[in-house]
């Protein structure tokens, strides 16, 4: 009994984490091709889906596109589906990126963030690999040779009908979660430091809803304060 | 004697490590349901410099100082691509008036991720800029610092944040002739 109360106990702060391995897609993302046209991870069942949360802002970012391209290019055939999910409401930012780096896989954006809390990005790049039910089984955290080489041989497994290994995913800070406020992400709207990723909801639903009406009530970032007196 | 004003820390702190233990980990998990799970991020820390005191119809240099932990950097204010963004820094108070802030030089440094060499700040760095007191200001005025940055390691870069600090900058009292 109190062994099994004690790995229950271990077990407890997993059911905190966002899916990484064996969840489905979350449920109610709407994201929206550069088309304008609405896009759906789900549409993708029956291929295994590269997922790659990337950031304008994001110099890693830069040099993992090429190699993503490149990944779309060899397996696509195969099956393999590439997709650069965006969470940047500036679609201006977008587009001087992809000008930059062009890319060939189909390019989405969020600005909404939902996906982004979702999925527990917290950091770019963030990869995900999908497979063929739509089912997440891993993720990878940064660029770089190592990282691009692990998502290859993890999605080589996945397109031969192997299962992708335990141990696959990169995880850079492995306590990471998300929690705060994805709005953050938007360019130009800096996050405020009560996006805390360790605040109780409470505390951080205050903070936002404080910080909120400082910045309506200045309009410079809430530097001048002002707003609702509530803090 | 300088005055400080801490500012909020990062938002991002290590995760406490679990006790080997049936009590240990009791304990653990009890700290766990009572304080949500922290979370690693950028090791970013700033606090406003301040003076003890200004006299009235005077000037002192106030300061945001901005610490990278091993590992992190963030773009300088004046980052070496457009699409970088730079980190700033604004001061206020409701008496008195700021000069410009006067930004340190970047270091130019290569990383994997870049073909490039990036200017970015790396471990303490100041913005400086001084305030000029009114001549009639009386009590106490309130200044807040506010710097803006995007900080990244050699893997990952995080979102554009704020840290918002607030201190007090006692006005001394005119000299009587």
């Amino acid at each position: 009994m109190t062994r099994r109360l004690l790995a229950a106990l271990y077990l407890l702060p997993l059911a905190f984490a966002p899916p990484v391995r064996g969840g489905g897609l979350p449920a109610g993302l709407r994201m929206t091709a550069m088309d304008g046209s609405p896009f759906s991870l789900e549409s993708l069942k029956g291929s295994v889906v590269v997922l790659d949360f990337w950031a304008p802002w994001c110099v890693p970012c830069r040099t993992s596109f090429p190699y993503l391209d490149s990944l779309q290019e060899r397996y696509g055939e195969k099956g393999l589906k590439v997709v650069g999910l965006t969470l940047e409401d500036d679609p201006e930012a977008v587009f001087a990126f992809l000008d930059d780096v062009p890319v060939r896989f189909p390019v989405v954006r969020d600005p909404s963030g939902r996906a982004g809390d979702a999925f527990g990005v917290v950091a770019m790049p963030t990869t995900f690999l999908l497979d063929r039910q739509g089912r997440v089984v891993a993720r990878f955290e940064g660029g770089g040779k190592e990282v691009h080489a692990r998502i290859e041989a993890a999605a080589a497994k996945l397109l031969a009908g192997e299962p992708v290994p335990a141990g696959t995913d990169v995880r850079v800070a492995p306590g990471l979660q998300a929690r705060g406020a994805v709005k953050a992400w938007q360019r130009g709207y800096l996050a405020d430091p009560i996006m805390d990723l360790d605040g109780d909801p409470l505390t951080r639903i205050l903070r936002e809803h404080v910080h909120a009406s400082k910045e309506a009530a200045a309009g410079d970032g809430g530097a001048a304060g002002g707003g609702c007196g509530c803090n | 004697m300088t005055r400080r004003a801490v500012g909020t820390d990062s938002p991002f702190n290590p995760p406490a490590r679990p006790r080997a233990g049936a009590a240990g980990l009791l304990l653990a998990c009890a700290a766990l349901v009572a304080a949500p799970l922290r979370a690693e991020g950028p090791d970013v820390r700033a606090r406003l410099l301040l003076p003890s005191a200004v006299a009235p119809g005077a000037s002192a240099a106030v300061a945001v100082e901005l610490t990278l932990g091993p590992g992190w950097h963030v773009n300088s204010h004046s980052p070496s691509e457009s699409y970088l963004v730079p980190t700033s820094a604004t001061l206020s108070a409701p008496t008195g008036s700021f000069s410009p802030v006067r930004y340190p030089k970047g270091v130019a440094r290569r990383f994997s991720f870049s073909d490039k060499p990036l200017d970015v700040y790396e471990g303490t760095v100041r913005f400086e800029a001084e305030l000029s007191v009114p001549a009639g200001a009386t009590g106490a005025i309130a200044v807040r610092g506010v710097v803006s940055y995007q900080a990244c390691n050699d893997q990952q870069c995080y979102p554009p944040a704020r840290i918002t600090l607030d201190g007090d900058v006692k006005v001394s009292a005119p000299t009587s002739r």
